[in-house]
């Protein structure tokens, strides 16, 4: 298969089209009632296409869950000049391969989604910005943008409107760290990407300094259904605190890996077992959900519904949706070096918590990997992570320890036994 | 292979900086350079786009997919991180530094294969997974590799 993605769900909303419809044809998109939703935005008032997604409860899929209507109220308020809306496509979270399922698979759904968005902000232009390595990423939604020009989808005037949307392809470089919003800005500008001290946000002060949206592919792909079903619809999928579908996408210790659209009134333990026929190689020890910087989560935590509200409750996240299963013969702390070796790489070095401590939480798990480390060693490991969680300038920072303390909590024996 | 400072300027006619297209076109200069960026290059881009040469500098040496040295006709990336790696990929690893006979981040002595490594390329699902040159490869059994090499051998 093209994608290396097998699909495993069937009733889909944002995955209905793929794999059945040409990506590099308009055509087959409209013919399955695509730009039905921009037809109608353009008709509306700016103000009620956010009051829509609002509405809607739609929170953003990139990973920090905020809720997108309110990211858009911040640009539409804000005095400029010039607006801009970024995509960001720089997806690099391990064990995720979603936005790029959406780029290539159905790349007029996110231009839908995008032209949407920017009406609604008052940005008439906009960027996808996708990561270097995903070259057939960047080639298909380029044929996209060209073909919605040709049929006046994007451009000056769009759908005799008079609204005028300019969308182009920006590139990464091949690092992590630009998917951070502020460091994917200052790529996008020319600059090494070092996330910015905050605030200002981007939909205050962002690209060249002018109010700027960022939002994930996948966000942004639910926003035509939302617009052509309505709020109604989409706040009554699933749990009320998380509506709407999510993508999942299942690797590692798994009978059958892919990836998945479910609303979230499942268990991670059924996902494993409805879609991904049941743990491999053994029974299930733990699952990394939401990638490198993920939480852990045990059997029993595997066997609750984690929706939004749960998720707060109990500080965890789902992140970017992928369950990366580990069977009983993985070892802890071989995936924790994984893990360190990642982010010693992925550091910006901005700041010398992240820095320094990326590095030392390498050096520390290399100790038990080779059977020298001591319980002293794990009470430094532990205090380094409590450090690292509130001192860094960005969430790569803050959020890498996440796995190293939940390892030490369920798995404190192994890993001095190690 | 020698710089060719034309193909540059031409590369680079379209450069905007609100266009946000300096890693387009820098990726596109790697490219016509055959796979790297000499000094040579980089002084001509920091002549089109006014910026200081160590602005430049600092720019490429930021991104891992830019190099100062030289590489070989074709980049092999083999990813490393976890979903991969409980797949097997330090095994795909050794068999291409031994059938390349090079060290991770080396090349070739026929200057055909850089070998590098690869933070995830969004193919956890069909781990583990390789990249060459642009393409990607998927499900990597060990005894397929020599088949794939060959169709850039
Ligand atoms: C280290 C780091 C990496 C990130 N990588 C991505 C990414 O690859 N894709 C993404 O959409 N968001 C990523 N984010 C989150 C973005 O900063 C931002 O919150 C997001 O793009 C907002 O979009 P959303 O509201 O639609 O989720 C990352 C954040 C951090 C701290
Ligand atoms: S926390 Fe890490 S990645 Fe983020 S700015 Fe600091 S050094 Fe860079
Ligand atoms: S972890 Fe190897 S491709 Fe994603």
């Amino acid at each position: 298969m093209k994608y290396n993605a097998k699909i495993l769900s069937t009733d889909n909303v944002l995955l209905k089209n793929i794999g059945n419809i040409d990506p590099l044809k308009i055509e087959e998109y409209v013919t399955s009632g695509g730009y039905e939703a921009l037809k109608k935005t353009v008709s509306m008032d700016r103000k009620e296409v956010i009051d829509v997604v609002s509405d809607s409860g739609l929170r953003g899929r990139g990973g920090a869950n905020f809720p997108t209507g309110r990211k858009w109220l911040f640009t539409y308020n804000a005095q400029a000049d010039q607006k801009y809306i970024i995509c960001n496509a720089d997806e690099g979270e391990p064990g995720t391969v979603k936005d790029r399922i959406l780029m290539e698979g159905d790349p007029h759904q996110l231009i839908e989604g995008i032209t949407i968005a920017a009406y609604a902000i008052g940005a008439t232009k906009g960027f996808i910005y996708i990561r270097g390595e995903y070259r057939d990423s960047i080639n298909t939604v380029n044929a996209a943008i060209k073909q919605a020009e040709e049929k006046g989808m994007l451009g000056k005037n769009i759908l005799g409107s008079g609204f005028d949307f300019e969308l182009s392809v920006a590139m990464g470089g091949g690092a992590y760290i630009c998917g951070e919003e502020t460091a994917l800005i200052d790529s996008m500008e020319g600059k090494r990407g070092e996330p910015r001290l905050k605030p200002p946000y981007p939909p205050v002060e962002g690209l060249f300094g002018k109010p700027t949206i960022v939002n994930n592919v996948e966000t942004l792909s639910n926003v035509p259904h939302i617009i052509v079903k309505g709020s109604e619809w989409y706040r009554n999928i699933g749990a009320s605190c998380s509506p709407g579908t999510k993508l999942f996408m299942l690797c590692g210790d798994v009978n059958e890996p892919g990836i998945l659209e479910t609303p979230i009134d499942l268990s991670f333990a059924e996902i494993i077992k409805k879609y991904g026929k049941g743990t491999s190689g053994g029974e299930v020890k733990f699952a990394q959900i939401g990638g490198s910087s993920g939480n852990i989560f045990t059997p029993e935590m595997l066997e609750k519904v984690w929706t939004y509200e749960r998720c707060c409750e109990f500080n965890v996240s789902y992140g970017t949706g992928s369950i990366f299963v580990c069977n009983d013969r993985r070892s802890v702390v071989d995936h924790l070096l994984t893990v360190a070796e990642f982010f010693e790489h992925e550091s910006c070095g901005k700041c010398t918590p992240c820095r320094e401590g990326t590095h030392r939480i390498k050096e520390i798990v290399e100790e038990f990997a080779f059977g020298e480390g001591t319980v002293s060693d794990l009470e430094l490991l532990k205090e380094l992570c409590l450090v690292m969680k509130r001192s860094p300038i960005c969430g790569l920072g803050q959020a890498c320890v996440n796995p190293v303390l939940d390892a030490i909590e369920y798995f404190k024996g192994e890993i001095l036994a190690n | 292979m020698s710089i060719n400072l034309e193909k540059i300027r031409e590369i680079f006619s379209d450069y905007c900086p609100e266009k946000g297209n300096l890693m387009v076109l820098l990726h596109d200069v790697q490219k016509a350079c055959g796979n790297w960026l000499p000094e040579e290059a980089l002084k001509e881009v920091s002549k089109l786009t006014k910026m200081p040469l160590n602005k430049v500098y600092g720019f490429v040496s930021f991104y891992s997919m830019f190099s100062i040295e030289p590489r070989g006709k074709h980049i092999i990336r083999v990813c490393k991180d976890g979903p991969c790696a409980v797949k097997d990929s330090f095994v795909i690893e050794d068999m291409l530094m031994k059938e390349l006979d090079v060290d991770m981040g080396e090349t070739s002595e026929d200057n055909l294969f850089t070998l590098e490594e690869t933070a995830c390329i969004g193919t956890c699902t069909a781990a583990p997974a390789i990249m060459i040159d642009d393409e990607v490869y998927g499900n990597v059994a060990p005894e397929s590799l020599n088949s794939i090499l060959k169709k850039y051998r």
